[in-house]
């Protein structure tokens, strides 16, 4: 597979990575577990993200997957996909479309990522760009929200529960997923360009406001016992929302989460596909659509209450093992016994 | 029966002994014959016969050069050449004692004169129009760029019509991969008979089958210049007033030469309006339909019970009643496109009036729907590309559909669709949803904005992100 990015692709397409899907609902876990002090450790949690980016900036050379970790990568996103497309169809089922077929909605978003998956690459590491300014609408609408906070919620600050603060920064961990796709991407950065502290801090940034809103607002708007309640708060808050020209302002923003997360799915495939074919190589159509076949069959086996509870209580655990452990570990390792992804490929 | 007959039947022949081929024996010099031939229908007789006065009194005179002038050639004669040059109107003089054969380029152009075309209506700026000449059409570029960069280069087209077309390019500003890539066309194209430019379009699009045209057709010479100056190449042919320019983008065709020949600011705030129109023209049934079928708590308590009450008159599903008005707009736009029009504009008022009224009245359409579709007919008749606008007008049906079966998800599945379609898509293996694709921040705004006329810019030719700075997207009135 041959593609480069530019700079704004390449945070572009890191940000949909880790915002997709997740975004209006791991307040809930983080909040549940930390209490008052979640947002203090989501801002750790985001300086220890900063972090990581940086070693990874500095050592993504090391990060060469040999056919046993390539294949550990791909089992490992292909069934968070599979998760992933699963809770949509939960949420859509909650929210919007309680009596459509499972089957259809997975068939759909499958056939989407399949469609984008045959494009060239660029395809999927572009469309992202489209749905900024929802993302930004999105923002604009939660707004409305301020004048119904209580910024009481956010005291008192107490740190002498140690497994309070261990589980509240694990579950903040949980926003940055995928952040192990920055070691996939970085090589097909433009040559000439390079990324020294300052891009990464500005990205760092963006998703940082982007994500402390999110749990601020949160925090603010529910109290500790009613956010354990609550699954997906940031569409619950839309919801208590009144506006003139509508009435359920939450409708609007469950499709524009839907059509967020549909460009995680894409890219997340799309990587499964770099990760697949390799540079340079242009792939079969026929291995993306069986592969596309297994995507549309295995998520209906997750669509159920208990497994989806039981997905969303553990996964931050793995989370925490794919995206930051494992790379760090191979790139330790491989920097130990001198051998670069660059050298390979 | 003397060489020379034998010569005249030969061609009477090659001629299929058509009516309006004349062949005659005429006298030349020192007793000799020559034979004069042509297409009546094609060259201009009384032209023609001045022309020849002088060459026979340049005979006469015995002058060397007397076959020089600007407008005839002497060449060695050969069959198929005398036919090429008759097709093309010119009139024939072929001597047989020499083997030579004179040609008189003097031929009968029928053509209208360059008005304002139809289609493409500006308050502000130039008035002419491309016509079915390309000798006029080469006249009205060369008035606005007097360079000898400005190259014109010929091709026929069509084995059997042999029809002149011409690709345009300015050089030094056209990049090298966009000429070699429409040079390869043009050397593939594989047609018997060109009648249409509909032809040479199929020819040269990358992808036939979408519905978002990838060559922008234009009758306006300000618009072929305007692109030209960018790097783009214009083709054009003797049999139709159209240009078609390429490559260009997506967002090439919702820019009018007026943004460009008003201020800068209304030019931009015009420009928002049409960008709009296309999520109006495309969206807004589609939205209504999944509304009503689907999400009718989006509502507001006020507007939804007026729209319950409205509704509920209807014995129809929403997409039924949307599909009857679609089907009735389009039906009145055909109609008073094929009638002349004084009678077009009276269909307009009988369709827009009478069947919209009636139809309400009979209950088969509700109101919101009658306004849905105005609204969404208007929005779509503001491209002011004709096929574009043809294009968003059939593509609401799909999204139509998909929002009658499963509501705004259905949108979002359209959408996605089609954002990826249009990703994919290329004008000249250029990507056409530029500057999206490649993403390039600091040129988006240039979508919306018509930027003050210091520097035109040209289109990138990559699928990747261009890697120097510098580099624009294509901003074409």
């Amino acid at each position: 597979m041959n593609f480069s990015l530019s700079k704004g692709q390449f945070f572009l397409l890191l940000f949909f990575i880790e915002t997709g899907i997740i975004y209006i609902s791991f307040q809930t876990p983080l909040i549940s577990e930390s209490k008052n002090k979640a947002w203090v450790l989501f801002i750790v949690a985001t300086i220890l993200h900063y972090l990581v980016l940086l070693f990874f900036e500095r050592y993504y050379r090391y990060f060469y997957l040999n056919t046993f970790f390539q294949w550990v990568y791909k089992v490992y996103w292909f069934l968070m996909i599979a998760t992933f497309l699963a809770y949509m169809v939960y949420v859509l089922a909650s929210w919007v479309l309680p009596q459509t077929p499972e089957w259809i909605i997975i068939l759909f978003i499958v056939a989407l990522s399949l469609y984008g998956n045959i494009s060239r690459p660029e395809t999927v590491i572009n469309i992202g760009v489209m749905f900024i300014p929802l993302i930004f609408i999105f923002i604009i609408f939660l707004m409305l929200a301020v004048p119904d906070l209580t910024w009481t919620n956010l005291l008192p600050l107490e740190f002498n529960n140690s497994k309070e603060i261990i589980q509240g920064l694990i579950r903040s961990v949980f926003a940055f997923m995928g952040a192990e796709m920055y070691l996939i991407y970085r090589p097909f950065l433009q040559k000439e360009l390079t990324l020294n502290y300052k891009p990464i801090l500005i990205y760092q940034l963006v998703i940082f406001v982007f994500y402390l809103i999110s749990v601020m607002f949160s925090q603010m708007f529910f109290t500790i016992e009613e956010i354990k309640l609550v699954p997906e708060p940031i569409i619950y808050i839309l919801k208590s929302q009144e506006v003139t020209f509508v009435k359920r302002l939450d409708i609007f923003f469950v499709y524009i989460w839907l059509s967020w997360s549909i460009i995680t799915v894409l890219i997340f495939n799309l990587t499964i596909r770099v990760v697949h074919f390799g540079i340079g190589k242009k792939g079969s159509k026929k291995a993306i659509v069986f592969y596309h076949i297994l995507l549309a069959i295995i998520p209906l086996f997750f669509v159920k209450f208990k497994v989806i509870e039981t997905m969303k209580n553990s996964f931050h655990y793995i989370i925490l093992i794919f995206t930051f452990l494992l790379p760090i570990l191979i790139i330790l390792w491989n920097k130990w016994r001198g051998k670069t992804c660059i050298e390979k490929q | 029966m003397n060489k020379v007959e034998l010569m005249m039947k030969s061609l009477q022949k090659a001629f299929n002994q058509s009516s309006d081929f004349t062949v005659r024996q005429v006298d030349w010099r020192e007793g000799t014959s020559a034979i004069l031939c042509f297409y009546s229908s094609l060259v201009d007789a009384k032209e023609a016969q001045k022309l020849l006065d002088t060459i026979y009194a340049r005979l006469d005179t015995n002058k060397p050069f007397w076959s020089e002038t600007i407008m005839t050639t002497l060449k060695a004669f050969s069959l198929p050449q005398a036919i090429e040059h008759i097709c093309n109107g010119e009139t024939l003089i072929i001597i047989p004692d020499t083997g030579e054969m004179l040609s008189l380029t003097i031929v009968n152009r029928v053509h209208r004169n360059p008005d304002e075309p139809n289609n493409e209506h500006v308050l502000r700026g130039s008035h002419e129009g491309l016509v079915e000449s390309v000798e006029t059409n080469l006249a009205l570029l060369r008035k606005r760029i007097h360079n000898p960069s400005l190259v014109v280069k010929s091709f026929s087209i069509g084995k059997e019509t042999n029809t002149k077309a011409y690709y345009l390019y300015i050089d030094r500003v056209i990049k090298a991969e966009t000429l070699a890539e429409i040079e390869k066309r043009i050397d593939a194209i594989n047609i018997d008979y060109f009648y249409s430019v509909g032809q040479l379009s199929d020819e040269l699009e990358d992808s036939v089958w979408s519905p978002f045209p990838q060559l922008l057709n234009t009758e306006r010479p300000d618009r072929v210049v305007a692109n030209l100056v960018e790097g783009k190449v214009v083709l054009i042919t003797n049999i139709s007033p159209t240009a078609l320019i390429a490559p260009v983008t997506f967002f090439s065709f919702y820019q009018s030469p007026d943004d460009y020949n008003g201020r800068v600011l209304v030019g931009s705030f015009y420009r928002i309006v049409r960008l709009m129109s296309f999520i109006a023209a495309v969206f807004l049934p589609a939205f209504y339909i999944a509304i009503i079928s689907f999400h009718f708590e989006v509502l507001p308590l006020e507007l939804s019970n007026q729209v319950k009450n409205d509704v509920n008159e209807i014995p129809y599903r929403p997409l039924i009643e949307a599909l009857i008005l679609e089907i009735i707009m389009e039906l009145i736009r055909e109609s008073s496109i094929r009638l002349p029009q004084s009678v077009g504009q009276t269909i307009g008022i009988v369709g827009g009036l009478v069947i919209g009224d009636a139809i309400v009245s009979a209950g088969l359409v509700s109101n919101l729907m009658v306004i849905v579709v105005a609204l969404t007919a208007i929005s779509s008749y503001v491209v002011p590309s004709v096929e574009l606008n043809t294009s968003i007008r059939m593509l609401r049906f799909p999204f139509m559909v998909l929002a009658s079966l499963f509501g705004f998800f259905g949108i979002v599945i359209g959408v996605v669709v089609l954002l990826i379609h249009l990703i994919n898509l290329s004008s000249l293996k250029q990507p056409y949803f530029s500057p999206i694709v490649p993403f390039q921040p600091k040129e988006i705004y240039k979508v919306f904005v018509r930027g003050p006329f210091f520097k035109p810019t040209v289109q990138v030719t990559s699928f990747s992100s261009p890697k120097d700075d510098s580099v624009k997207n294509g901003d074409t009135p």
